[in-house]
């Protein structure tokens, strides 16, 4: 997707001070990718943990609400550093990103993961055995697991694959 | 440089040369590289925190250090 009105909102990205400073500052750029992977390396370890309990794959000794429990601030703690460290290195080099259809893809796999892990957090935080209560839910929840980490996945390499396109 | 000969047999290797005409095999290997570097930092975090006495105290070092090195043959990093 490149329209007029993204053209000029880059072009207006690019001229603000922060984006200069960014542009003029070399070290700017990798310290803050440093961050972003830092932050990735929590959200993934997190996601894999809870996921693979999801999926009855790890760690059946303890009960998916306090697997989750144990991981899911780490997810919803670590969203922000991502979006934040994400959001300096946009603001560095808008078109790179933002007209690039892979970080489009990228923005649409994350919204979709985030909506999905709303999706089984709300009703796990009410009744923390609501994942094991029915066989439909057991195999629900199976399956959840599986595209939230495909997912994750997807958003790791579409991530390395913006600057290849 | 004294390595520069090593570096130069690594560029003409039958690997070096189909990684750099393919398009997009480098992206590929750079995108299993990170998500290897999210399970190992990830994997190792999660331990030492509990090694640290920050997180996951519920649960014995033992374990916790089974769960995330090699729980039901799942190797998520060794050696553990």
């Amino acid at each position: 997707m490149r329209t007029q009105a993204l053209d000029n909102f880059c072009a207006w990205i690019e001229r603000t001070p922060l984006s200069q400073a960014i542009q003029v500052t070399s070290w700017s750029v990798p310290a803050v990718q440093t961050v972003h992977i830092l932050a990735i390396a929590a959200v993934m370890a997190s996601v894999l943990m809870l996921n693979l309990r999801l999926l009855g794959v790890m760690g059946r000794d303890r009960p998916i609400a306090e697997v989750s429990a144990r991981f899911r601030p780490v997810i919803w703690w670590t969203l922000p550093i991502l979006l934040l460290s994400g959001a300096i290195l946009i603001v560095g080099e808008p078109v790179r990103s933002l007209e690039n259809w892979v970080f489009q893809l990228k923005m649409t796999l994350l919204i979709t993961v985030i909506i999905l892990t709303l999706a089984y957090q709300v009703p796990l935080k009410k009744d923390r055995n609501y994942w094991d209560t029915t066989g439909t839910r057991r195999g629900a929840i199976k399956l959840i697991a599986i595209v939230s980490l495909a997912l994750w996945v997807g958003i790791v390499c579409a991530g390395r694959w913006i600057a290849y396109v | 440089m004294a390595l520069d000969p090593l570096f130069q047999w690594l560029y003409a290797t039958a690997a070096g040369e189909v990684i750099r005409e393919n398009e997009s095999l480098f992206p590929w290997l750079e995108a299993i590289h990170v998500l290897a570097i999210t399970l190992v930092v990830g994997s190792i975090a999660i331990v030492d925190l509990r090694l640290i006495g920050v997180s996951s105290l519920d649960r014995t070092v033992t374990r916790l250090t089974k769960t995330c090195c090699h729980s039901r043959g799942l190797h998520l990093r060794w050696p553990c």
